[in-house]
């Protein structure tokens, strides 16, 4: 399957239909995969990957539409982890309202940081984004909030009820939350794109290129990027809760520097125009990480991977391809 | 108590200010944010211990500088040198990469657990301030941070070098028209900014102890600093990290554990009232 580009471009009459059949293919196949995986290791390593997928997919939204690097996107995915526990364990709410709440939390939250940092310039933003996720880790660890937070241990939470049909201790199975996971991917995946393709997105777009002429240009520069980092926010918090929910645990650990590289990382491999490329990379990443955790070289993995990526492919894989292609005579 | 805190504080401060002076001169300079510089200070600190222990820790006060301003030639012909024409953003994500590629070496070679360093005998007793006892090692520090900044700020506004160096973080473009050697300089910076951390790095031993996580808990308080100040003022650096050192210090006191949060706070306070950081004496951007 090709990429689908995030900016509009003129695509022939025949390509849609083609390209909207085999993602409706691709989409109704996944349910049959836990069928064929029957829970395991390639079932639960797919499952994270995927949710970096989109941790991957909001970073590079961000960095498309409005040209920043999101490197704390980790902040707003433990957020909506920790809320819905808490909401579950403190306050006794069932999984889908727990759920629901931790969102709008998480939303709130985006939309009040985002309101802060958009003023700031991109090498701040980078800064602040990473410094709000550090002051998150520090905070679930208080000793003070342990019997809220359950500190540097983590929280344990054990949700009630039913998610989207589904009772919630059954998502505790790699193969039961494989619908959930693989569903909000395709959703985020097809909003951003709408959003792309949008009035909203080629006003972002144009922002991004000239943030100066826009506001001469009489447009308001401020609040369509508020509302597209409080938008991201929001779908790193659906990676969050599913996350959460799919484990029975919140950590500070998704607070974490590497969780926020690893996003970085599938997103700029991937190529941040794209919506295929970065879910793609997340799953690469994963299982990349998986394969050299067990040798205990994970962080030495994603240290060697940043510098190769910057480094060679700072446009995405598929970049040099195109190039080539192009090369090839098709101008 | 109060003189006492306001010492502490100053040490505290002087750790900052060497490290964030040092990453102030670099952005100045190649417009670069080394994230790497955690790491360079971690290096420092584990370097320290070794020659600490096998030799005695005057000796690793004055080699271990002198081997990082060796990693901070590395760091100007190996990365920000070839790297000069890439986007800001790019660089500073390569610098990370080498940060954590650098931590992991260093855990693999001394392992996961804390180090501490024994303070000299000539610094390990106390001193009898405002009818308290206090440390002498911890007013060792604060004098070679003082001194430090001193000497980096008559550097800056009395030799030619310094001059030089002012001239290219105020505008680039004229100042390699005037015949200014910006590699030359740079270079030098690398060095110095290096040398900083590597000397931060063997103080904190004896005062804080060596761990895994000192690279990036000093990274991110150097960010908040940084931005804080106004990314690229280094007068505004060296203010932001008095005041945190300040801030964190009495917050350990009277708010307790609540003061790891103190420093974001501080950081989400000033962006809503400054933008731009409080970057006075002239930022670089």
């Amino acid at each position: 399957m090709t990429s689908l580009p995030l900016s509009r471009r003129p695509v022939s009459a025949m390509r849609w239909p083609v390209l909207g059949g085999v993602a409706l293919a691709v989409f109704l196949a996944g349910f049959l995969l836990p069928g064929y995986l029957e829970g395991g290791y390639l079932q639960s390593m797919l499952n994270n990957g995927l949710i970096t997928g989109i941790l991957a997919l909001c970073v590079a939204f961000i960095m498309h539409q409005c040209g920043f690097v999101l490197f704390g996107i980790a902040a707003y995915y433990g957020l909506a982890a920790y809320a819905c526990a808490i909401l579950v364990n403190s306050f006794g709410f069932p999984a889908m309202a727990a759920a629901a709440v931790a969102l709008l939390v998480t939303l709130a939250a985006a939309f009040l940081v985002g309101a802060i940092v958009i003023r700031v310039k991109p090498l701040a933003f980078m800064m602040i984004c990473l410094s709000l996720a550090e002051l998150m880790r520090h905070l679930v660890a208080l000793p003070s909030l342990r019997r809220t937070t359950g500190g540097s241990d983590g929280l344990l939470f054990m949700p009630e009820g039913r998610v989207f049909g589904i009772d919630a201790v059954d998502l505790l199975d790699t193969g039961q939350v494989w619908p959930l996971i693989w569903t909000a991917t395709w959703v985020i995946a097809g909003l951003f794109l709408i959003v792309a393709s949008s009035h909203f997105g080629v006003r972002l777009r144009a922002i991004k290129e000239n943030e100066e002429r826009m506001r001469f240009s009489g447009f308001d520069t401020y609040w369509p990027r508020v509302f597209a980092f409080a938008g991201v926010g929001l779908a790193a918090g659906v990676a969050g809760v599913i996350q959460a929910l799919a484990t029975g645990f919140a950590s500070p650990e998704m607070f974490s520097i590497i969780t926020s590289t690893n996003a970085l990382l599938a997103a700029i491999t991937g190529g941040v125009s794209s919506v295929v490329g970065p879910v793609m990379g997340g799953v690469i990443y994963t299982w990349a990480i998986s394969e050299f955790g067990a040798l205990g070289y994970s962080q030495l993995f994603t240290g060697i991977a940043v510098i190769l990526v910057m480094l060679f492919i700072p446009k995405g894989i598929l970049h040099p391809l195109r190039l080539l292609g192009r090369k090839g005579g098709r101008a | 108590m109060i003189p006492t805190l306001i010492l502490n504080a100053l040490a505290v401060s002087s750790l900052y200010i060497m490290m964030a002076s040092g990453l102030a001169l670099i952005f100045g300079l190649r417009r670069v944010m080394n994230f790497g510089h955690g790491a360079i200070y971690m290096v420092g600190a584990y370097l320290g211990y070794t020659i600490a222990s096998g030799m005695n820790f005057w000796a690793a006060l004055v080699i271990v500088p002198l081997l990082m301003s060796v990693l901070g030639v590395l760091l100007e012909l190996a990365v920000l040198r070839p790297l000069e024409r890439r986007q800001q953003i790019e660089v500073a994500l390569i610098t990370f990469g080498i940060g954590i590629v650098i931590a992991q070496i260093v855990i693999r070679i001394y392992g996961g657990t804390p180090l501490s360093v024994a303070a000299p005998p000539l610094l390990a007793s106390s001193v009898k301030i405002f009818g308290a006892d206090y440390p002498v090692y911890r007013l060792f520090i604060t004098v070679v941070g003082l001194c430090s900044v001193v000497a980096l700020a008559v550097w800056l506004n009395a030799t030619r070098t310094g001059m030089f160096v002012r001239a290219v973080s105020h505008a680039p473009d004229v100042s390699s028209m005037m015949g200014i050697n910006a590699n030359r300089l740079s270079l030098l910076i690398s060095m110095l900014s290096t040398a900083f951390a590597g000397l931060a790095g063997v103080l904190v031993g004896p005062y804080l102890s060596i761990d895994p996580g000192m690279d990036v808990a000093m990274i991110i308080t150097c960010m908040i600093v940084v931005v804080i100040g106004g990314t690229g003022s280094i007068w505004g650096a060296i203010f932001a990290a008095l005041i945190l050192g300040f801030v964190q210090t009495f917050g350990t006191v009277y708010l307790h554990e609540i003061s790891v949060l103190l420093p974001y706070l501080m950081l989400v306070a000033i962006l809503v009232w400054r933008p731009q950081g409080l970057n006075f004496g002239g930022g670089a951007e």
